[in-house]
């Protein structure tokens, strides 16, 4: 029996998935760097605006179980492209589009090898985007997968440097032993109810002898994913990480996996084990609180600003984990206030690595070389020789930190809040409240350190157009969503 | 049910190895141990409810170790190159 594929559903991963071979052959016929940058953002773009033609559309659906197999049960289709899908694989394509930018000069600096880079980036992407649309768990872990695989690879691409390959060996161990705790949790779920697509775990009938297993097999499965959106006790690599690899891959493990790694968590918790809510719920919030509240006070004292960004990070994935300790009752609006906060955290999050990026490609004044290891010192006085630059550093900031005028953060988090009161876990929010006061303190001593009097050596700002549009592009999308928040709420009461 | 005692029994000993061991070599192969515990597990639930997901799941597993294998030898031979060490407590350059 041969099976119809609905290739206008894939288009986004098959293009790719397609460009990313592409580009690695185009580079085994020498290339030139800039024309396989190109291609590379020109690809993302592309499926940027398959994703916005599918939009448009109804919801679609692919590699269904055939009819002679269905049974009375549902569907069961593995790749689902409806608008929850859409907004991620949207969110990620246009993250990545960032990133390609970003990466163009990163590439000359560190000489990485272009073709691979770019190879390694969009298979990554593919990854990804198979991720959101994933409903059975085969589908999700080979998404995984495909989207962690690259990614060590990409951080160890600065071969010469022996901090790369460290840091990538800590993503690479971490990663792989999450992923053979997540298998054998989806072989308990499996050997439980008897089934790998989502619809059918939700409504299959568990003997009462077998819920303990299923259980298990549960918390073991949100385990997995905890490691890839850095949640505590899973966060260590990732401050280690962001600091060894090139900063577009440090924003591209801080903004795309992590939201590729909330999509497929908040897919599977929904749709797969809403009856368990009694057995997640609770550990998600107590996890959140633990991963806000630690990322927040080591950030406290951090002084090299990539590994503030990564604790921030961790502390931000616990805001983004909260809405989902209600459990199974009000489990729409709290999956609806996580992806409004993963949409927004995205834009900042990318626009200050952005804004990093930029600042560590200054060169001594007179000379070629670059400074070593940047220190938070060292952005004193950046308001003086880049304006703009330091007001859209400040500005994405205030954002994170959720004070007016960025009211986009301010806006995430009363999201969060409503969720996570509706839903009953009233402890949650305060201490989500008072973790929001201790992440002022970090986030706002780096913006004031932006107007200090300069101390530091003289440098040149010589960032390149590609820099400073993927600055600008990040300060034009947390500019509008600032004025016009509700943008994304909208969206996403449409998407949940 | 043997099959899923000796699986579970597997996976500790993975687990355990992956905990205590020190050369990277060795912890990459018990988190290869872990990994086919949880393939034998999948196939013999797979052969206790009568369907053909878990056996198809083994497959991608195997793929998956496989691809894993690759890259992490990479990772290793590269530390290795600059450290002249394979030992996990010897990338001790990123720390806190």
């Amino acid at each position: 029996m041969i099976q119809g594929i609905d290739y206008a559903a894939v288009a986004p991963v098959l293009l790719v998935a397609v460009a990313a071979v592409l580009v690695l052959m185009l580079d085994a016929f020498g290339t030139p760097r800039a024309v396989l940058g190109w291609v590379s953002s020109g690809a993302l773009a592309l499926g940027l605006a398959s994703v916005i033609a599918l939009a448009s559309g109804d919801r679609r659906a692919t590699f269904c179980l055939p009819s002679g197999l269905r049974g009375s049960g549902p569907p069961s289709c593995s790749y689902v492209a409806d608008h929850f899908t859409l907004l991620f694989q949207g969110l990620v394509l246009a993250a990545a589009v960032v990133v390609v930018l970003l990466s163009v000069g990163e590439i000359t600096r560190s000489a990485l090898p272009a073709g691979e880079y770019h190879f390694l980036l969009l298979s990554a992407t593919a990854g990804a985007i198979t991720l959101v649309a994933a409903r059975d768990l085969i589908t999700l872990v080979v998404a995984l997968e495909t989207l962690s695989l690259p990614v060590f690879a990409l951080v160890a691409l600065r071969r010469y440097d022996g901090v790369a390959s460290e840091a990538s060996l800590k993503l690479f161990l971490v990663s792989v032993i999450s992923t053979a705790v997540m298998l054998f949790g989806i072989s308990l779920v499996y050997g439980a109810t008897g089934a790998m697509h989502l619809d059918r775990i939700a409504l299959a009938h568990v003997p009462a002898g077998l819920q303990p297993v299923a259980s298990v097999g549960v918390v073991l499965v949100i385990a997995g994913f905890a490691f890839k959106v850095a949640v505590v006790p899973f966060h260590f690599w990732a401050p280690d990480v962001y600091q060894g690899s090139p900063l577009p891959v440090a924003a591209f493990l801080s903004v795309i996996s992590k939201a590729a790694g909330f999509a497929g968590l908040a897919i599977t918790l929904a749709l797969g084990f809403p009856a368990y809510g009694h057995v997640w719920g609770p550990l998600v919030g107590v996890l959140a609180a633990l991963t806000m509240t630690l990322g927040n006070l080591v950030a406290l004292r951090q002084r090299h600003p990539v590994r503030l960004l990564a604790w921030s990070s961790v502390a931000q994935s616990g805001y983004m984990l909260a809405p989902l300790a209600v459990g199974s009752h009000h489990l729409p609006q709290a999956v609806a206030a996580t992806v409004a906060y993963v949409a927004l955290y995205a834009v900042m999050n990318l626009g200050a690595f952005a804004v990093v990026t930029a600042f560590g490609r200054r060169l001594r004044r007179g000379t070629a070389s670059y400074p070593s290891l940047d220190e938070l010192a060292d952005y004193r006085g950046l308001a003086r020789r880049s304006p703009l630059m330091a007001a859209a550093l400040a500005f994405f900031l205030i954002c994170l930190a959720g004070l007016p005028p960025g009211i986009m953060g301010l806006f995430a988090k009363i999201v969060v809040f409503r969720a996570a009161i509706g839903g009953g876990v009233t402890w949650l929010a305060v201490v989500m409240a008072l973790n929001t006061v201790i992440g002022l303190y970090y986030y706002l001593a780096w913006a004031v350190r932006l107007f200090a009097a300069p101390e530091a050596e003289p440098y040149d700002l010589r960032t390149g157009p590609a820099v400073g549009l993927a600055i600008g592009v990040a300060a034009a999308g947390a500019v509008v969503l600032s004025v016009a928040p509700q943008i994304v709420l909208q969206t996403v009461s449409i998407v949940t | 049910m043997n099959y899923l005692i000796l699986s579970a029994i597997l996976f500790t000993i993975g687990a355990v190895g992956v905990l205590v061991r020190r050369n990277a070599i060795v912890v990459f192969m018990c988190v290869e141990l872990m990994l086919n515990a949880t393939n034998l597990a999948f196939v013999s639930f797979s052969h206790q409810h009568g369907n053909l997901d878990g056996q198809i799941i083994a497959f991608f597993v195997m793929v998956v170790a496989a691809a894993e294998v690759v890259v992490g030898l990479a990772i290793i031979m590269a530390i290795f190159r600059s450290r002249r060490s394979s030992s996990v407590d010897d990338a001790n350059l990123l720390k806190y």
